[in-house]
């Protein structure tokens, strides 16, 4: 393979980490608070059609992304927050409901936009000196701005959590809910804020592959996206930074089948098409019972305040 | 929330149990909730309006056709109910029937394709069903040891080898089994020998598939076994409490094996099935999403196979609505949307079961 080809495949699997890492830090601060919304797709698609309108009417991609946050967000308030924490029914299965309820509605609302381009684009964005350095610099260091949003979310997120006492709670929150309760956190309260936030981050990340990525919007456009980022979490045991490169290594991964056809390689398209799904599986093989203990302890137990 | 003192009301609702199952009615209500929440959702939406009762109600239950239809369209959503409903009762989510299905039908094309001549019609059906199962079980082997031996979760694995399999499946319809001349109908395998099919029969006006007899015949027969055997006695007891089942000496990690693989083998039955019954040919028209219907036919019927029989005419009658719908400028997608309302009004279907009503200063009744 030539230089050229693998240095431009890896510029543009940076972009295709993007969406994977806003949808997986959404999903690892909701399951920090022993949450697990595997309805990510959904939430993703709803972000992705909603960013996409926005966008083409407002004719800013940025109002787009910003569309798509909110409506992941209150989305997941709506139909997967409350059910669960308000109501206390079964997260797998409102889950479920949420992908459901996601792809129907963005392909709904979104049908009569699914063949209008998107005429605006988010300029690269080069970092002075940074991007200068040779091999790397147009790698990292020259992107969208949205690509570098998702870095210092990241940083942010594990900051947050691993140095602030609010960040100390909210693992408490996941780890042990009663014990906080007594401690004086309002555990509902924390989980409702958190959930829709992380909802807001998977909405972002719908947003991000609409109006950066593709550029235009057809029903099943996050093509399982959400749940290899839901994997993605268990992957990297529950840890942001984590994120940073695991994602990276699955938007190689996903461009790979590109990367073949262009070069004609032996391999079928569809067969190249295999690794990332296949790695996770080996990989969550591979982490077996040691995964869980990284886990947050209580994730997927419902806690119920003084027994009420 | 937060704050400790709060005024008592003179009557209060007081969860009591979190994790009760609500009663037959209580789901029966939900259902009807999820529809009528989806049908205002529909009657709200340009063009459509008040076609949408005609259009549902004749295309569907009102016309021989529609009926006929209904039980085509009914067969693998039964069967995707039941191979999941076989997981869900020791506790585990098989979101994996779509691999299945698609690895089952694989295996049963090979077996099409590369079969003697002299093997008749019947057995070579026979023979292709039990490589469906083979194919179908085998798919699960991964999910179910990784989960036995390193508590993997069983939907990730399930679902990541679904896209496995669609890209599986591409690959031999694009390659070694591809049809050109058939490209313009969508991309399929050559179609497998003429007598390797099942045949329907007619009672009345009414158009009904063997496939359809087998659906129905897989949903008594488990309903047998898991009601019958001590096989099912043991996956109740370890359903409903695994920690008593390990003291009353039930094997549980084996029984989730058994559990993950004979979901895995019906979910290989699915594809197969609608093969042999309408397509006839390695397709990706195999599956319309039926893996995951399938996991709302098991959760709205409650783990019941009666329930998942009825449940799967249930969702064949929102599918056929959205078909004709379809005419009228709804996505065919907005099926999706319908079948998620119902799941979410199928969860809160348990909740007023699990509250009691209480008088302000009375305790909560021990059980």
């Amino acid at each position: 393979m030539s230089w050229d080809l693998a240095h431009v495949s890896l510029i543009g699997a940076v972009l295709v980490a993007v969406p994977l890492l806003y949808a997986a830090l959404g999903e690892l601060i909701t399951e920090r608070v022993g949450v697990m919304n595997i309805g990510i797709e959904g939430v993703m698609s709803v972000g992705a059609a909603a960013g996409f309108i926005a966008a083409v009417k407002s004719h800013d991609p940025a109002v787009g992304l910003l569309v798509g946050t909110a409506v992941g967000g209150l989305f997941t308030l709506v139909f997967f927050a409350l059910p669960v924490l308000v109501f206390r029914t079964s997260e797998i299965l409102v889950g479920f409901a949420v992908w459901f309820i996601g792809l129907g509605a963005s392909a709904q609302f979104g049908q009569s936009y699914a063949q209008e381009p998107l005429k605006a684009e988010i300029p690269t964005l080069k970092i002075p000196l940074l991007g200068a350095i040779p091999g790397i610099g147009d790698i990292l260091f020259a992107q969208p701005w949205p690509y570098y949003a998702a870095v210092l979310m990241a940083v942010a997120v594990w900051f947050l959590l691993t140095h602030t006492a609010h960040g100390l709670n909210l693992r408490g929150v996941g780890d042990d809910p009663a014990a906080s309760y007594g401690s004086g956190v309002p555990v509902l309260r924390w989980q409702l804020v958190y959930v829709s936030l992380g909802g807001a981050l998977m909405g972002l990340g719908g947003a991000v592959v609409s109006v950066v990525l593709t550029q235009h919007w057809q029903s099943g456009l996050i093509a399982g996206r959400g749940w290899i980022a839901l994997a993605l979490v268990i992957f990297v045991g529950w840890r942001p930074l984590g994120l940073l490169w695991a994602t990276y290594l699955f938007g190689i991964l996903l461009t790979l089948e590109h990367v073949g056809q262009a070069e004609d390689w032996a391999i079928p398209a569809p067969i190249l098409a295999m690794p990332p799904y296949l790695a996770t599986v080996a990989i969550l093989i591979v982490r077996g019972r040691r995964g869980h203990r990284l886990a947050p302890a209580a994730l997927g137990t419902s806690f119920l305040r003084g027994g009420r | 929330m937060s704050t400790p003192v709060r005024s008592k009301p003179k009557l209060r609702l007081v969860l009591h149990d979190p994790a009760a199952t609500g009663s037959l009615l209580g789901r029966v209500v939900a259902v009807a909730i999820g529809i009528a929440l989806g049908a205002a959702f529909l009657a709200l939406q340009p063009n459509v309006g008040s076609s949408l009762f005609s259009a549902s109600w004749s295309s569907t239950l009102g016309s021989a056709l529609g009926i006929s239809q209904l039980t085509q369209l009914a067969t693998p959503l039964i069967l995707a109910g039941c191979a999941v409903a076989v997981a869900a009762r020791v506790g585990l989510w098989n979101i994996g029937v779509d691999g299945q299905l698609i690895l089952g039908a694989w295996a049963a094309t090979a077996v099409g394709f590369y079969a003697p001549d002299a093997i008749p019609g019947a057995p070579l059906v026979v023979l292709m069903m039990l490589a469906a199962l083979l194919g179908g079980a085998l798919w699960m082997v991964v999910p179910a040891l990784a989960y036995a031996y390193a508590r993997v979760n069983v939907v990730v694995t399930t679902l990541m080898l679904n896209f496995v399999a669609y890209l599986w499946l591409a690959y031999w319809i694009t390659g070694p089994w591809s049809d050109p001349s058939y490209a313009s109908l969508g991309l399929s395998s050559q179609p497998v020998p003429d007598r390797a099919s099942l045949p329907h029969f007619t009672v009345g006006s009414i158009e009904i598939g063997v496939a359809f007899l087998v659906a129905v015949a897989v949903a008594v027969l488990l309903w047998a076994v898991f009601r019958f055997t001590h096989h099912g006695f043991r996956t109740a007891m370890a359903g409903a409490d695994e920690q008593v089942a390990s003291y009353g000496g039930v094997n549980v990690g084996r029984l989730h094996l058994q559990a993950l693989l004979a979901s895995g083998a019906i979910g290989g039955l699915v594809g197969v099935i609608v093969e042999l019954d309408r397509v006839h040919r390695f397709s990706s028209s195999l599956s319309d999403n039926t893996g995951y219907l399938g996991i709302v036919v098991a959760a709205l019927a409650a783990h019941s196979f009666a329930g998942a029989t009825l449940m799967g005419f249930l969702i064949a009658i929102l599918s056929a609505t959205g078909g004709a719908l379809s005419i009228s400028g709804v996505s065919s997608s907005v099926v999706l949307l319908l079948i998620g309302i119902l799941l979410l009004m199928g969860a809160f279907a348990d909740v007023p079961a699990r509250y009691r009503l209480l008088r302000a200063g009375a305790e909560e009744p021990q059980e």
